[in-house]
């Protein structure tokens, strides 16, 4: 497959205030490249013909109408709404890292930038972050007060990530979708045993685990004072020689995520801040589609 | 504790040295926020505490280091009881006699003075004649120093002693020479001048106009036969009389005795002082003098300008009267504590400071310092091995 339209790098799109148009640049950028809707539904009403385009799904190709008119026509639906997401996002301090383009800005930016896309194929979205709670619904109104709910979160304090994927699951309902965007770093027991949960409860569960090269790479020089986010305690530490240690720690943490999740049946995907959004989020939604 | 080259003590700037290169070499860690420090291994922490304790030991090594150099320098010298206690047991003792007893005191407390730590004394052994010693004498000696006097012999009771020569004129007006003796007793003084066969030499001749001539010789005739000292080799005289003594030509001063004699002539006529003018005209003095030689006042001048060419004597060595015992009592005095030495002692080689201990312990830190250096290295190259292994990798 080949990508239409050249990355975006994240931190260009960080600057872009509005982010409604943030997220509708991150979805022209990604559905570009897609060949079908990675939301299937479970009906559809024919909407209208269009000409075919070489890609296109041939199931779809009216061959009626290639008989009587020896052009080639493929048919277009609408999907019914039959699917609620639900995209739970941390907010917790520790996403605020890097200061410059944080954790944090990216994960909101992917997260309008799915709730763009489902909204944009008729889907019900909705957002669940910390005490802010956006039911999951269609229309275009509501992706924007969820991209106005998005905008006025800021991280802070620690977060309660089973309370928010219990709330996520018990409120979609019937069969959904949820989005967890987070590093995963806030009691990782009882994350799992709440996405555990969920999953029982018949939703989709897809980890989207965030994180930043400098917290992987531990890449400082001599000594820094590192001041924890969450707690605000510091410590001194000469960054060399604790190098190694740390990023066979974090190796070790990331890898036990992505088996626990793989392990659990949720689609995980590990999000770094410097890939551009529109193609980690491809490689999300392509791994959906198989 | 006291310092023998205390200058040194301002090498003790140079701790500031380390300090600096401490404070630059080792800036405050620049404070990162991090998302969570659960991945940072506690002993990793520990280290680097570690680190900051054995930067700050080895900081205060080299401080250390410097400030014991400067004292070393500065040669410290510790008043240890047992040192005080040699000191105080030594006396150092001097001895002055012979004839100027005051010139021998302050040539005493001198030579005690770079002697090495004691305590000090000074013995005068004399007769003590009376004004060889005076209480301001024994007063300009430091009061650490002990005063002992010891008499050495009693002074004899009656002496004649020579007082040098006098000049006079015969009846007939020739100048001649005589001796003059001094009588000396416990109860009275006589002098005597003995004729000494010999011609008198005129060492002060008188410039005058003609017409003044015959009364400046009879003014010189009447001087000689009040009798005047023979003048000290050498030392002549000049009279010129003239109506303003601005206007004859003299040089100033050049020899003390010139300038003795002028103070002399001064003190003996205390008239009107634009009277006289004293100078030099090569080796002879000159005194232009608007006094007539018929005037009152020229033969004073005469005898006076004669007195001032006259060497010093001194007869107080000749005394028959001593010093009374009970003087040289309150005189007396123990020598006090050693007193400390001075700050150049060392140079001198009176006295060895302490500052070859203080060197063994620069040489030792020193040691420390290299031995903290060595291990701080082997710590951090331990530490970056695995970083160079994965460079490699």
């Amino acid at each position: 497959m080949k990508s239409a339209e050249p990355a975006i790098d994240p931190a260009s799109l960080a600057g872009i205030a509005d982010l409604e148009l943030v997220a509708r640049i991150v979805v022209e950028g990604l559905v570009s490249g897609l060949h079908r809707s990675p939301f299937h539904g479970y009906s559809a009403e024919f909407s209208q013909y269009r000409h075919y385009r070489p890609g296109d799904d041939l199931k779809y190709v009216d061959w009626k109408l290639v008989a009587r008119t020896d052009r080639v026509y493929t048919k277009q639906f609408r999907e019914t709404t039959n699917m609620a997401t639900a995209i739970v996002l941390d907010t917790s301090a520790s996403m605020a890292f890097p200061e410059a383009s944080s954790k944090f800005r990216y994960a909101v930016m992917a997260s309008a930038a799915l709730a763009h896309l489902i909204a944009r194929q008729g889907d019900a979205v909705g957002l669940v972050a910390r005490d802010r709670f956006v039911a999951p619904r269609t229309g275009r109104v509501h992706l924007r007060s969820l991209l106005a709910t998005l905008a006025a979160l800021r991280p802070h304090d620690v977060w309660e990530p089973a309370e928010m994927i219990r709330r996520a699951a018990e409120r979609l309902g019937r069969r959904g979708l949820i989005f967890v965007l987070s590093d995963l770093y806030d009691d990782e027991e009882r994350t799992m045993v709440e996405l555990r949960r969920a999953a029982r409860m018949g939703h989709e569960i897809v980890v989207l685990q965030v994180m930043s090269r400098p917290e992987i790479e531990f890449s400082y020089g001599r000594d820094v004072e590192l001041v924890d986010l969450e707690t605000g305690r510091s410590l001194s530490l000469n960054a060399p020689s604790a190098r190694r240690e740390y990023v066979d720690a974090v190796s070790a943490f990331l890898e036990r995520c992505r088996s626990r999740a793989t392990s659990e049946g949720f689609q995980y995907t590990l999000l770094m801040t410097d890939t551009p959004i529109e193609r980690a989020l491809r490689l999300v939604l392509l791994a959906r589609q198989h | 504790m006291i310092w023998l080259n205390p200058i040194a003590l301002l090498a003790l700037a140079a701790v500031a040295a380390p300090i600096l290169i401490h404070l630059f070499a080792h800036r405050r860690a620049p404070r990162v926020a991090f998302p969570t420090l659960r991945f940072v291994r506690p002993a990793r922490m520990a280290s680097v505490r570690r680190r900051a304790l054995a930067d700050g030991l080895l900081l205060l090594v080299r401080a250390a280091i410097v400030v014991l150099a400067a004292g070393a320098v500065a040669g410290p010298l510790v008043m240890t009881p047992a040192r005080l206690r040699a000191w105080n047991a030594t006396t150092i003792r001097t001895t002055v006699d012979g004839a100027d007893l005051r010139g021998g005191l302050v040539r005493a407390v001198a030579w005690l003075d770079d002697q090495p730590p004691g305590r000090r004394e000074i013995v005068v052994r004399s007769p003590f004649p009376l004004g060889a010693l005076s209480a301001v004498d024994a007063d300009a000696v430091p009061p650490n120093i002990g005063l002992r006097f010891e008499r050495t012999s009693e002074l004899t009771t009656s002496r004649t002693v020579p007082a040098g020569e006098v000049l006079t004129v015969d009846r007939h007006g020739v100048p001649i020479a005589l001796r003059r003796e001094v009588v000396l007793d416990t109860g009275w003084t006589s002098v005597r001048d003995v004729p000494a066969n010999a011609p008198g030499r005129l060492a002060v001749e008188i410039v005058s106009d003609a017409a003044a001539r015959a009364a400046a010789d009879a003014a010189m005739q009447e001087a000689l036969a009040l009798r005047v000292p023979v003048p000290a080799a050498g030392r002549t005289a000049r009279i010129v009389v003239a109506d303003d003594p601005a206007t004859v030509d003299a040089a100033p001063l050049r020899t003390p005795w010139m300038a003795d004699a002028e103070a002399r002539i001064r003190r003996d006529l205390p008239g009107d002082p634009a009277s006289l003018r004293v100078g030099a005209a090569a080796d002879t003095l000159l005194v232009a003098t608007n006094i007539a030689p018929t005037d009152r006042a020229f033969v004073p001048l005469i005898h006076s300008v004669w007195e001032s060419l006259a060497a010093a004597t001194g007869a107080s060595g000749e005394e028959t009267i001593s010093i009374p015992d009970a003087q040289l009592r309150a005189w007396t005095r123990d020598a006090g504590p050693a007193a400390l030495p001075r700050p150049d002692a060392e140079r001198s080689g009176t006295v060895r400071g302490d500052r070859r201990w203080v060197w063994g312990a620069v040489l030792i830190l020193l040691a420390v310092e290299a031995l903290m250096r060595r291990s701080s290295l082997t710590a951090s190259s331990l530490a970056e091995a695995p970083m160079q292994e994965d460079r490699v990798a």
